[in-house]
């Protein structure tokens, strides 16, 4: 009852907690894009073939400002946004001249797609490995020390060698995008196999660093779990090894790695959007980068909003996971 | 065991169902008609600009050419001069501008394109300015009134002629009167006839998201013939290998593949000459010590202009001339004050004077390099200079505000039509008026001479007399030395030349790929 009571009041903090955390992060994404040097309507990031022929007039800059209520104070801007994003409005964006839920809406998909499949392969096969894998065999040394190594590397690094090294090199393996373009499918098969080879490169460039992460936490785990004197005794006791494995390790240890799942989604949404870059793949990693270059400032709110919440989201269910786990200690 | 597997399953299927939730849009596949010269040319897409119609597409220089294709306007460019494009005469006299339209010319659902929907253009833009707008807003607009003579002809009257007057009238795009004249906001108007266009080719597919863009030949287009039935802009991840894989017909040849690409029969190129360009600024009124000519014709000599061909661009591109304009171009002076290395007579100028400035650079690795070079040469000469370097929007935006001492200010464009540019940076009452870096001219710097020749330019519609107007320009600001130009970075474009060959450049601008005459029959 004392430990119910306790868990109570702690998800009750964390919910304050993330709603402040909310609020916090909610008005920095409004001042911070507004503090950046430049403009929206300023011709910026000269670049050759990007130079347009008829720059934007001071007359018009005036009257584009107006349009998009950018000539009001800022506290006014900043009421009316908040006006906006109650009714579900993030506004619409100033370069693509789209609303910005439709260009999230168009993108997301994409990188969640990525992100969701890195993380369960990941998860997966980190957690086998952790599970089956003996650390005291030639085998398995070489197993840790070649994931200390790629740990360390950043995974857009991956995916420019495995670009060069596999894409280029097997044809049916798509070097960019995330479908076929101008593509008829034949069937819904037809239609998810287009998407999946299209994917895998991009997936396997992060699940090669990802997996890793899974695997050491999975394994610190298990080796605790691995010299508890329930498992010595169901040695004794002839139980199967498969058996123990499943039902006294993996149930008992998994729920470090299932916390570390949540916490990932953080670092994996920077790592998925610098990946999206190097594989010309369309979510929001492209768009978020031509959004800050062109101080497109509804369209960096939306997406720091729409990230922002993700990763809250799943650090607040990491926190009721690990006092849910700190419940059942008090027990 | 059994949970083990009902886990996976659940996985599994999770997989699949995220999988199918991501999806492309898909196409129905267009008809090939086989009466074109091609049945696709496929350049490079992937980022997102914007939607092709006026109001829509992205403002800069690949979403206005999509936005051209789609949509035409009266007069064209090529390589020397103003060409037909819907109207098939112009003539003008003193302020009256007349245009004579083709016959029969149709927007891309079937109605007709006549002299109504022109001055329903020029007012609807009067009303609402599109992205790229010629024609002026506010009390700025140019068009005083018009006249429309009949089906096909009208007459245009402006407030005040100068010598870009034709070209501002002729590259405006027509719009149909019959859906624009219901729309009240062509800013988010997204109506199933927005695309709608007057153009040589129908936009038929756009997917933002993947940057993808189907453009189609339009069957009642009738200047001409389109060299391709369809235009594919598809996303790449690297251009080079996609050429390689046949997955585009024309990209940027880079500087270090050079040899191997011109040597190769089956590849054809074409150049964008001295197209990109960097320039060094002082803010005087930050360092008016430099207000000494001496002393900036010091720095010139200081400066190893050549390293920054042959080590940045790698030997693509050429030192800048000290006049602005670049070489081969239209009005370069080759008679400007050349300046070349020459530490020894920088010294002499210096007269061990010691100076300590900061440089502003973008965090470009080519601005970063150049800056540099720039910092190892002007040490030589007791000038110590501390490098800052920001993002490239940051940088323009502190430079426009004077927030610096000097800057190095990178841009493309330098090969188009010089009269665009050398006003807005060289005239004392035109620069540093806007935020583009054909707008970045010397702060705290005057001089009469240059600004009464860039204000008189403008005024000249006798082209040779401009041509030699532009000469003296050059000339003086070879002498004056407002600012520095560091050099000049060519580009080229490759394509296969067995399967396409029409790719050309306009007079005012250098980007074939962008050009709307490459997709023509010639």
């Amino acid at each position: 009852m004392k430990g119910f009571f306790i868990l109570k009041k702690t998800i009750l903090k964390k919910t304050v907690l993330l709603l402040v955390s909310f609020l916090a992060i909610y008005l920095i994404n409004f001042i911070l894009p507004r503090c950046m040097p430049g403009d929206p309507f300023d011709y910026t990031s000269a670049v050759v073939g990007e130079d347009n022929l008829f720059e934007m007039s001071t007359e018009q800059k005036e009257y584009m400002r107006k349009y998009y209520g950018m000539d009001k104070p800022i506290f006014t801007q900043f009421m009316e946004t908040v006006k906006q994003n109650i009714l579900g409005n993030l506004g619409e964006s100033i370069h693509f001249k789209k609303s910005v839920a439709q260009i999230i809406n168009e993108r997301l998909p994409w990188t969640l797609l990525i992100m969701t499949s890195t993380l369960i392969i990941s998860f997966i096969l980190g957690v086998a490995l952790a599970l089956f894998n003996d650390e005291n065999t030639i085998l398995g040394k070489y197993i840790y020390n070649i994931f200390s190594v790629i740990i360390e590397i950043p995974p857009y690094i991956i995916g420019i060698v495995l670009l060069f090294t596999v894409a280029v090199r097997i044809k049916f393996i798509p070097i960019s995008g995330a479908v076929t373009p101008f593509i008829s499918y034949s069937s819904t098969i037809h239609k998810i196999y287009d998407i999946f080879i299209h994917s895998l490169v991009p997936v396997l460039s992060m699940c090669i660093v990802t997996i890793p992460k899974f695997y050491f936490t999975a394994n610190a785990s298990f080796v605790d779990i691995r010299k508890k004197l329930y498992v010595y005794n169901a040695h004794l006791k002839g139980i199967k090894n498969s058996r123990i494995s499943y039902k006294y390790i993996l149930i008992n240890g998994i729920t470090p790695v299932i916390v570390r799942l949540f916490l990932s989604v953080g670092s994996l949404i920077g790592a998925t959007m610098l990946i999206e870059n190097v594989f010309a793949y369309p979510g929001l990693g492209l768009i978020m980068r031509e959004a800050v270059k062109y101080r497109d400032y509804p369209l960096i709110q939306g997406i720091f909003l729409i990230s922002s919440i993700l990763v809250l989201l799943n650090l607040f269910v990491a926190d009721i996971i690990n006092s849910v786990v700190a419940k059942e200690v008090l027990k | 065991m059994k949970n083990i597997k009902r886990f996976f399953s659940l996985m599994l299927v999770m997989c699949i169902l995220i999988t199918s939730v991501a999806c492309g849009n898909t196409t129905e596949p267009t008809k090939q008609t086989g009466t074109y010269k091609v049945p696709t040319l496929k350049l490079e897409g992937g980022t997102d600009f914007g939607t092709p119609n006026p109001y829509l597409h992205a403002s800069r220089g690949p979403g206005n050419a999509k936005m051209n294709l789609v949509f035409a306007s009266m007069l064209e460019k090529n390589a020397e001069k103003d060409v037909q494009w819907l109207a098939k005469e112009w003539s003008f006299k003193d302020n009256e501008y007349t245009f004579t339209l083709f016959e029969n010319l149709k927007f891309h659902d079937g109605k007709p394109l006549t002299t109504e929907d022109v001055a329903f253009s020029i007012d609807y833009y009067k009303n609402y300015p599109p992205i790229s707008n010629s024609l002026g807003s506010g009390d700025k607009f140019i068009v005083d009134k018009y006249e429309i003579v009949d089906k096909q002809t009208i007459k245009i009257y402006v407030n005040n002629v100068n010598a870009n007057t034709l070209n501002s009238l002729g590259s405006f795009v027509i719009i149909p009167k019959h859906i624009w004249e219901k729309v009240t906001d062509p800013y988010k108007y997204k109506g199933e006839d927005y695309l709608v266009g007057s153009g040589a080719y129908k936009c038929t597919q756009y997917d933002g998201a993947t940057g993808s863009y189907e453009f189609t030949a339009f069957d009642g287009w009738v200047n001409g013939k389109q060299a391709a039935e369809r235009i594919l802009f598809v996303p790449v991840s690297d251009s080079i290998l996609a050429f390689e894989n046949g997955e585009i017909d024309i990209t940027k040849m880079p500087p270090d593949l050079k040899d191997k690409y011109m040597s190769d029969e089956n590849i054809g190129y074409i150049e964008k000459t001295n197209d990109m360009g960097y320039k060094m600024l002082i803010n005087y009124e930050k360092c008016p010590g430099f207000l000494d000519i001496n002393l900036r014709k010091a720095i010139y000599y200081a400066l190893d202009r050549q390293s920054v061909v042959d080590k940045v661009f790698r030997k693509m591109g050429s030192v800048g001339s000290a006049g602005y304009v670049p070489q081969d171009t239209l009005f370069y002076n080759p008679d400007v004050t050349k300046y070349e290395y020459n530490p020894q007579k920088a010294k002499e100028l210096m007269k061990d004077k010691k100076y300590s400035v900061t440089i502003l650079t973008s965090d470009s690795a080519k601005d970063l390099n150049i800056a540099e070079i720039v910092k190892n040469n002007l040490a030589e000469i007791n000038i110590d200079v501390k490098v800052v370097s920001y993002d490239s929007a940051t940088r323009d935006s502190m430079v426009n505000k004077g927030e610096y001492e000097f800057a190095i200010v990178g841009n493309g464009g330098w090969g188009n039509n010089p009269p665009n540019y050398m006003r807005t940076i060289f005239s004392d009452v035109a620069k540093n008026k806007g935020g583009n870096p054909h707008n970045m001219g010397a702060i705290g710097y005057k001089n009469d001479e240059i600004t009464d020749l860039c204000e008189k330019q403008v005024f000249e519609t006798d082209f040779e007399k401009r041509k030699q107007m532009f000469k003296n320009i050059q000339k003086l600001v070879s002498d004056e030395i407002p600012l520095f130009v560091i050099a000049n970075e060519s580009s080229y474009s490759m394509y296969r030349i067995n399967y396409f060959d029409g790719w050309t450049k306009t007079y005012a601008y250098s980007q074939a790929e962008q050009n709307r005459l490459s997709f023509m029959e010639k």
